[in-house]
């Protein structure tokens, strides 16, 4: 009766722990449906709330979007929003905003949806139109000759400005990095060996940081050698390359820029690339400044200080001139020089640029020893937890074909006399080491060695194989799950962040195998076999670490991990800070 | 006429006589002559015909004086590196004659003549070094070698500049200004491997 009762409780709960992993879209989950409608409400208050601190009490409307999906204007009235707001068609939006009063507020991922509507806004009415952060930072928006047109771009800061496209995905430029980046700046100043003034100002405004090179080869030997590094190539540039001429104008160097851009991205690190074509002037816009090396080189020396990248490239603007960061056709974050801003449109296989910066979507920040030390942890922690999991999992299971404990044992201490070719009444006279292995490992032993386990094994290589076979439609463009983010434990934000309600789907499928294997299996192992042992093994250790390491988990898997990371978050954070402080020391 | 950028010349001028660069700043613009250190990342452009001829002269006696400068301090560091030669293959001669061992006439004179023709190989290798094989291109046979080569770009750069204000030639005054520039672009090589100041 007890073992009826355990059973059938846990199945209830896996039932659950399977609703959960469910995707909305197949189940229509009333529960996230209601979830998300509060979302939306809760959205728009924060919405409202950031409108209201980036109003800075100045009169104006904020723009932004109804729940119908048209446009809607809500008054600004001396830092105060207003209760109601006016819906108005997007074709009399333009009409509608050239005739209010005061600063119109669009929060950014307006701008980013509907760029070209903000666009028209602009031009309405330049300098009145500012796009605002969720915490309420307020940005202006301007209209930039680019070329033969014009183009609307956010102006960060007195000298930096971003494309629409480039300032939704900012947050990598703000992140803390630059100390380290700096710690890992690598300046290579293409100068000639008789250009004595330039190399001693290198030198002093950059230390040991810079590398002065007088021909391709060291200059490619020096790029090849800088691994994980912000590297920085200063030189002259005439058309697609760099070119290094001696005091007779006589050309000693010439290198393609292509060719260094390339070297460094082998070598996984960050190009800023400084140089200057024909005066940096592009066609009918802009002065006719000229990028100098020796300013160059002041400005990254006292760049370097900075604390995020965009600081790292104001600063730098400072000196340099005003800096615009738009991306480029891979979709990376690039910063040119405003005075030839033409160029950045090509990716070094045509004519030169001036500044360029190709920050790729996931940087490699270098691993410091603490994060060397933290991952090792986190590793050896993960480890702990799967063991953990296959040993206290291996007890449950057998409960979901209502197999209860004592069963379990009794099977699992006659399995491990029969493997050993032992006599039967020795199940009795264990020793006590031998009772507490088979404590922790017997179940999973037996679960593991269950008769065929060949077939089993098939079995799951065949749904394995099918699931796999339908991963490219089902993890392809699967709606994100809304992983709350206390499940986010350090860590486990690269599981979370693949999972979406197609794939789990998918993990489902796998999950399919495991559970085709339980069902295809029998609970009284013929262990004495160690081929079938191994293979059996072998078979339910391939689905598990393919569960475990393919990035695209099971919601309800991924959910069980987190929970059990964030119960044991705590210690884990001392160990990391404790480690932080160690390397601190140490260095 | 393509002009080329002065740079060699603005630092060495810098360095020498920073109020005659800026009169020539003044004279004869466009051309890399600033007070202020540039380094232009683009090309410069073309900033037409200037009477450069003077400009050869003027800068063809600082170069003449700038040379002359090295050359003085060459050439001490030359007698230093002789005066320590002699001293050391004297000391090695003495002590290999066994004058030393003769004069104390026991186990220490041995000692110590031995001890001192030691010293003098060592120090007679160290100038060797020095002199040399140091630095590669910073030592002073070689800068010696590069001095002398100097010279006489200077003297053909000099010829150049009488030619051309006698035949009224651009092209040929363009070189000799140009052929300046770079000897002052050694000269400026030498002086940060010397140690001394180049700004």
């Amino acid at each position: 009766m007890l073992n009826y009762l355990v059973s059938r409780t846990f199945l209830c709960i896996v039932a659950l722990l399977a609703c959960i992993s469910i995707p909305n879209a197949t189940l229509a989950d009333p529960v996230s449906t209601a979830l998300r409608a509060g979302g939306k409400i809760a959205a728009k208050v924060a919405l409202r709330d950031a409108a209201i601190r980036a109003s800075g009490r100045r009169d104006g409307a904020l723009l932004s979007l109804a729940y119908s999906g048209s446009f809607e204007l809500t008054p600004i009235k001396g830092g105060h929003l207003h209760v109601e707001a006016t819906e108005i068609d997007r074709k009399l939006l333009a009409d509608h905003a050239s005739h209010m009063q005061g600063v119109m507020l669009i929060h950014e991922d307006l701008l980013r949806d509907h760029s070209s509507l903000v666009e028209e806004l602009v031009k309405v009415r330049p300098d009145a139109i500012e796009i605002f952060d969720s915490n309420g930072s307020p940005s202006s928006l301007k209209l930039a000759n680019r070329g033969s047109s014009e183009r609307i771009v956010v102006q960060a800061s007195k000298n930096i400005t971003f494309s629409p496209k480039a300032w939704s995905e900012r947050a990598l430029l703000q992140q803390n990095i630059m100390r380290k980046l700096s710690a890992r700046m690598k300046v290579i100043a293409i100068v000639d060996r008789t250009d004595a003034v330039q190399r001693r100002y290198f030198e002093t405004a950059l230390g040991d940081r810079v590398t002065v090179v007088d021909g391709a080869e060291r200059l490619l030997a020096e790029v090849r050698a800088s691994r994980n590094r912000l590297v920085t190539v200063i030189g002259h540039v005439e058309g697609e390359n760099f070119v290094l001429r001696d005091a007779a104008g006589k050309a000693l160097m010439r290198e393609r820029i292509e060719s260094v851009h390339r070297l460094v991205d082998d070598a996984n690190s960050v190009s800023l690339v400084l140089g200057c074509e024909s005066a940096c002037n592009t066609i009918g816009t802009g002065p006719t400044a000229v990028i100098d090396a020796l300013m160059a080189a002041e400005a990254i020396g006292s760049a370097s200080r900075a604390i995020t990248p965009l600081q790292f490239l104001d600063n730098l603007a400072n000196k340099v001139g005003p800096l615009h960061i738009d991306t480029d056709f891979y979709g990376r974050l690039r910063v040119v020089s405003e005075y030839d801003e033409r160029a950045s449109d090509r990716i070094a296989s045509r004519s030169g640029f001036t500044v360029r910066v190709l920050v790729s979507k996931s940087p490699q920040v270098p691993m410091e020893l603490e994060d060397w030390i933290f991952r090792s942890i986190y590793l050896v922690m993960l480890s702990l937890y799967v063991l953990a999991f296959l040993v206290f999992g291996s007890w449950m299971l057998p409960f979901l074909l209502g197999v209860g404990p004592h069963r379990v044992w009794s099977v699992t201490k006659d399995s491990y006399v029969d493997f050993l070719e032992r006599p039967r009444h020795d199940v009795d006279n264990l020793t006590s080491w031998e009772e507490i292995l088979l404590r922790f490992f017997g179940p999973l032993s037996v679960v593991v060695g269950a008769v065929g386990v060949a077939l089993v094994a098939t079995t799951n290589a065949l749904i394995a194989t099918i699931s796999y076979l339908f991963i490219p439609i089902f993890a392809g463009r699967g709606k994100k799950l809304a992983v709350p983010s206390k499940d986010l434990a350090f860590g486990a934000e690269w599981l979370g962040q693949n999972a979406t309600d197609r794939t789990a789907a998918t993990a489902l499928l796998l999950g399919g195998g495991i559970s085709g294997y339980l069902t295809a299996s029998s609970f009284y192992v013929a262990a004495s076999d160690l081929v079938k042992w191994c293979a059996g093994l072998a078979g339910f250790l391939t689905v598990f670490v393919v569960l475990w390491i393919w990035p695209t988990l099971a919601y309800g898997w991924f959910r069980i991990l987190g929970w059990i990371i964030r119960v044991t978050q705590f210690p884990l954070r001392s160990i990391q800070s404790a480690a932080a402080k160690l390397t601190r020391l140490s260095a | 006429m393509r002009v080329p950028v002065l740079n060699a010349t603005a630092d060495a001028l810098r360095r020498r006589s920073p109020a005659l660069l800026a009169e020539l700043e003044a004279r004869f613009p466009g051309i890399g002559l600033t007070v202020i250190p540039k380094r232009p990342l683009g090309e410069h452009s073309d900033t037409g015909p200037q009477r450069l001829s003077e400009l050869g002269d003027i800068l063809l006696r600082e170069a003449r004086g700038d040379l002359s400068e090295l050359i003085k301090v060459l050439s001490a560091r030359a007698r230093r590196i002789s005066l320590v030669r002699v001293g050391t293959g004297a000391a090695s001669a003495f002590a290999s004659a066994s004058l030393v061992g003769l004069l104390l006439s026991n186990r220490s004179g041995q000692l110590v003549a031995a001890m001192v023709a030691l010293l003098a190989a060592l120090g007679n290798l160290l100038i060797t070094y020095v002199d040399d094989f140091s630095g590669g291109p910073g030592s002073t046979s070689k800068l010696r070698g590069t001095l002398t080569e100097l010279t006489r770009q200077l003297t053909t750069a000099e010829g150049l500049c009488r030619l051309a204000k006698v035949t009224d030639d651009e092209q040929a005054l363009l070189q000799a200004i140009t052929q300046i520039n770079q000897i002052f672009g050694e000269i400026q090589a030498m002086r940060a491997l010397l140690g001394l100041s180049v700004q």
